[in-house]
């Protein structure tokens, strides 16, 4: 269902970098935005501490419920020749714009990628020199809060009229290769739902994303197919005590304290938190740790992986199955009992939006190659979350474990109304 | 690894004072260890981000990004002799937090520097060396003051060592960190910077830190003179590290030493109902009955229970006494204070 394109006009800009002199860094908020929350958890997700920025812009479209905003995350001396150190180190920023919503209809969508690729210097340095040069040698005291900016006329072309996508793209995280941005930043334009997509990345962003980014979609150009493994933050080795000191009991607990009220927002000193700044991994760590640990054979995480099943001998050895060919139409699914069929709902497998994506009670897990057998793909779903989803493309190979079975599924064909699999199942 | 102390160290200063710097130079350091003391973040990725950044400074000259409103936060695993002894927990804020608002309007990162600070038990206040290259008398001491905000430093630890005392807690240890010190000239011949001069300068800007029972150590650390090469480089010899894993050794010697404290208090305590419930059973009616014989046997429990969790906290006074014992000599050169008074127990300050 399509939504019609009524949204209020104009983008209010968003400038989140500091001063020569002051370490505050909102220095404009929409109207009516509170700097913390939504935008806040998007810009720092994009910013991620500055890594990596060094002529790797990162690139920004989001939608919340009823904003969008488009920007850019880069070093400060993209956007300005004079407003970009603080004498010793060289600064980073975000600029961007947001537009909102309202009774009259959803937010306007934002440019094409290739076109903010191509003029953000010129787009976000003017916003940048327009909101930094009034305050950039001012004192910390009058830099306390952002100024309030209004929306204004969008500095890029209106982009001719698509419907919107009422269709809630698949949940979670994924990583996209560059050859698939444009249609990312694209599907994210046409989107009513909470979707981020930060385009971008020179590697892998570290961290969990914040909450209420909704579906993400991480642009890595490193990102080798269209997911990528992300190493997981696997501890250190420590060394072990050493065998002849005896073990200690367990520490005798502290003794007890007056709780102490925590600041609002705040987070517990004693827990390990983001390094860097915030990433956006999180969701995308669950997706990807599967391909991590299928392209090792079961150990990249650290983890143990499932144990194989040792070959049970049997006086006749039953015919392996055949392989069943099934094409799948956009927004139906694929079950597996009590054969592999398409249906219309209900099923183990969805298809959407060119995405294959895992049923709440299932385990779909993205396979190396594409011809896994019963007990590689055993290995590979076993203590896997379920409701994963990947892109379809052809030639892949995944694995699926539903309540009943397990199968090897391999993409033949993908277009935008069905794609086609070649299923090899198996009772569980 | 489940049972191992976990130490809070909270790190404050001006903005540009070098406290991201120090903490890839103190990583540096300990990683590869000082005198069998080595500090690993027990994040891979997060091992080699500080990696990456040391290398970025030491061969391109490249300093760290400024931290932004995102702290980075750090969970290093201490080892000692190879045994791994405590989960350090540390958070990189950016300068700014300091005299940031705080509250609905405010920033979040300020109310976390807060609420870290509150429950630490080690505060490094970070201070820029470049202030102090000349004496810091009346006459440049609030233009300092102004620019290390040591006067937000000592609002902020003033308030959390009011807070502990009124709730009975220990205080925290404190070390005053001087950065780039290589660029003071402790030993020309025109008229060099005398450590005690340097601590007296110190009593003035951060009174706080030499307040009533605070152990308070002076550190002087560096990274080296960073010399700029013509292809924009560093040169190699320029980048040395100095002292930059005392700070972190002094906070883990007197959380040592305040931890074997609390458990010699616990132990009393433990002594003293230990006392109380064999009086109890002395005091038990001499006819046997079943009621007597229960009360007995809910005694004798209450004995044994004791006995362990003496056992238990015996063996980790132990440790603490040893790590303590372990680690205060490498401090013999650290000025440390306790209540403004040089620390002669720690048996430090001769240099």
């Amino acid at each position: 269902m399509a939504e019609a394109r009524t949204g209020r006009p104009g983008w209010a800009p968003v400038v989140y970098g500091r001063t020569r002199h002051a370490d505050t860094w909102w220095r404009a908020l929409p109207e009516g935005i509170d700097q913390r929350g939504w935008l806040e958890g998007v810009v720092r997700a994009a910013v991620a501490g500055g890594a990596g920025l060094h002529g790797a812009p990162r690139f920004v479209l989001a939608r919340s419920g009823a904003h969008r905003l488009v920007g850019v995350a880069c070093q400060a001396a993209d956007l300005s020749d004079t407003m970009h150190s603080d004498g010793a180190r060289e600064m980073y920023c975000f600029v961007g714009w947001v537009a909102s919503g309202g009774p009259s209809g959803p937010p306007p969508p934002g440019p094409a990628w290739p076109q903010l690729r191509d003029s953000y210097r010129s787009w976000a340095g003017a916003v940048y020199e327009r909101w930094m040069d009034p305050v950039w040698t001012a004192p910390l005291s009058e830099l306390r809060w952002p100024r309030r900016s209004r929306p204004e006329p969008a500095p890029w072309p209106a982009p001719p009229p698509r419907p919107f996508s009422a269709a809630p793209p698949p949940a979670g995280a994924e990583v996209v290769p560059p050859p698939g941005w444009e249609q990312t930043w694209d599907e994210a334009n046409d989107a009513v739902h909470p979707i981020t997509v930060v385009l971008g990345w020179e590697s892998m962003p570290r961290g969990a994303h914040p909450a209420g980014l909704g579906t993400v979609r991480l642009g890595v150009v490193g990102a080798p197919a269209r997911l990528a493994p992300v190493p997981a933050p696997a501890p250190v080795p420590v060394p072990a005590p050493v065998a002849s000191r005896p073990a200690l009991p367990p520490r005798p607990a502290p003794p007890p304290q007056a709780p102490r009220p925590r600041p609002a927002g705040g987070t517990n000193r004693l827990v390990p938190a983001l390094v860097g700044g915030g990433g956006l991994l999180g969701a995308v760590a669950v997706t990807v740790l599967a391909v991590g640990l299928s392209a090792s054979g079961g150990d990249a995480t650290g983890e143990t992986p499932a144990p194989t099943p040792s070959p049970t001998p049997s006086a006749t050895t039953p015919a392996p199955p055949a392989p069943v060919q099934v094409t799948v139409p956009r927004r139906g699914w694929l079950t597996l009992s009590p054969a592999p069929a398409p249906v219309a709902d209900g099923g183990d497998v969805g298809y959407r939006n060119r995405q294959l994506f895992a049923a709440e009670s299932s385990v779909l897990v993205m396979t190396p190659g594409a011809g896994a057998t019963r007990e590689r793909c055993r290995g590979l779903v076993a203590g896997r979350r379920a409701a994963l989803s990947f892109r379809a493309t052809p030639g892949t190979g995944f694995c699926l474990k539903t309540a009943t079975g397990l199968a090897a599924l391999v993409v033949d064909t993908v277009r935008d109304g069905a794609v086609t699999v070649r299923v090899t199942a198996w009772p569980l | 690894m489940t049972d191992l102390h976990r130490i809070g160290l909270s790190m404050m200063g001006a903005p540009g004072a070098g406290k991201s710097t120090y903490l890839l130079a103190l990583y540096a350091a300990l990683s590869r260890g000082v005198r069998d003391c080595t500090l690993h973040e027990a994040d891979r990725n997060a091992d080699v981000m500080l990696a990456d950044g040391w290398r970025d400074l030491g061969e391109r000259g490249r300093l760290p990004e400024p931290t932004d409103t995102v702290p980075r936060r750090h969970t290093f695993v201490y080892a000692r002799e190879m045994r791994p002894m405590a989960h350090i927990h540390w958070a990189d804020y950016r300068g700014g937090a300091l005299p940031s608002f705080v509250g609905p309007d405010g920033s979040p990162d300020a109310e976390q520097l807060l609420w870290d600070v509150a429950q630490a038990h080690g505060i490094m206040l970070v201070l820029d060396g470049e202030h102090f290259r000349k004496p810091v008398g009346p006459g440049r001491r609030e233009a300092v003051a102004r620019e290390t905000l040591t006067q937000q430093m000592s609002s902020v630890v003033t308030d959390a060592l009011t807070a502990r005392n009124r709730e009975g807690r220990p205080l925290p240890s404190v070390s005053i960190v001087i950065t780039k010190a290589d660029v003071i000239d402790w030993r020309g011949t025109d008229a060099p910077r005398r450590l005690t001069d340097l601590v007296e300068e110190l009593r003035d800007l951060l009174p706080a830190a030499f307040a009533k029972r605070v152990v308070t150590a002076i550190c002087p650390v560096s990274v080296g003179a960073l010399e700029r090469t013509a292809d924009g480089g560093v040169r190699p010899d320029s980048v040395s590290p100095t002292d930059v894993h005392l700070p972190v050794l002094f906070h883990l010697a007197c959380f040592y030493l305040e931890e074997r404290k609390g458990l010699d208090a616990r132990m009393e305590v433990l002594a003293a109902d230990r006392a109380a419930a064999r009086r109890e059973a002395a005091a038990l009616p001499p006819v046997p009955g079943r009621a007597t014989r229960r009360a007995h046997e809910r005694i004798a429990l209450r004995l044994q229970e004791m006995d362990r969790a003496e056992h238990a906290m015996k063996q980790w006074r132990e440790l603490c006494q040893a790590e303590a014992a372990a680690i205060f000599p490498m401090l013999r050169y650290v000025p440390i204070y306790e209540g403004g008074v040089l620390a002669t127990w720690a048996g430090t300050g001769r240099g």
